[in-house]
């Protein structure tokens, strides 16, 4: 006979491979597809970084989502701030240098580029 | 080998042979999108058999040759595409690869290490890929290249 208590067990149990592979499902889709997501969000955060340490001023901002194995290129001057990186992203500057994207540095220049070799990142863009 | 990558250019019987094959890819490399989109992974969609590499595998072997490497016999001539936007995950391999650019833009680099290379089209590299190396295409237009792997002749 089966108690109670193995019941709860073998439900959480299910549960959790259930979870589990809804998230493996998740993330396969997103590689799958190379989606990457930007929000709009408040442009007073960006502006005054953009003052202070760029002197100049930001018009809009989006907090992009890069998934991982994808690269991503702006086409007009942009400020890059890193939320969350890995030591695997890479920020290249005019083709040229290549730099790590930590999450102690700002980046700005015209045609900067984007590159996870490795987990996601999420960055704060602004133009 | 030390350093991160050896040049060496390509003669012009050769380089008409890539341009060959690249009239040939842009037919083909909307097929190889739909692959792509549908395994999450690069595939070729041109088969190196296709072709009559027998010219460019001699002139290639020779090269090799004189820089103290041989083409390895385990691995054939193999197409490789990078999709615009994607990027390969840096990792090492066990083998030195041989890459001969067909398709490529300015703006299709590879690091090797902490530096960033870009691939000329009419020139074969021989690639330090046993040190940490990735690749990605910021450009809107897919590269291809010919892959061959080569092993230091002891």
């Amino acid at each position: 006979m089966i108690s109670t208590t193995d019941m709860q067990t073998a439900k959480s149990h299910t549960a959790t491979l259930q979870a589990q592979e809804t998230y493996a499902e998740l993330i396969h889709r997103l590689t799958r597809t190379n989606v990457f997501s930007a929000n709009a969000v408040d442009n007073n955060l960006a502006n005054s970084i953009a003052n202070k340490f760029f002197n100049c001023s930001s018009v809009y901002s989006h907090v992009l989502y890069l998934p991982s194995r994808t690269c991503f290129r702006f086409a007009k001057p942009t400020m890059v701030v890193p939320l969350f990186v890995s030591g695997d992203t890479v920020i290249v500057n005019n083709k040229h240098t290549i730099v790590k994207c930590t999450n102690d540095s700002i980046f700005y220049n015209n045609g900067l580029g984007v590159v996870n070799t490795g987990a996601p990142s999420c960055l704060l863009v602004s133009q | 080998m030390q350093e991160n990558l050896i040049k060496f250019r390509l003669p012009n019987s050769v380089c008409s042979q890539l341009d060959n094959i690249e009239s040939r890819y842009t037919i083909a490399k909307e097929t190889g999108k739909k692959k792509f989109l549908n395994s999450g992974f690069y595939l070729s969609e041109l088969d190196a058999n296709d072709f009559d590499m027998t010219e460019t595998y001699q002139f290639i072997g020779d090269k090799l040759k004189s820089a103290g490497f041989r083409i390895s016999k385990d691995f054939n001539l193999t197409f490789i595409t990078n999709w615009p936007g994607q990027t390969y995950i840096r990792h090492t391999d066990n083998v030195f690869f041989v890459h001969i650019p067909v398709i490529t833009h300015a703006d299709c680099m590879m690091i090797i290490e902490d530096t960033l290379y870009h691939l000329e089209r009419n020139c074969f590299y021989i690639l330090n890929t046993k040190k940490w190396h990735s690749a990605f295409n910021l450009s809107d237009q897919p590269r291809l290249h010919l892959l061959l792997t080569a092993e230091e002749i002891n």
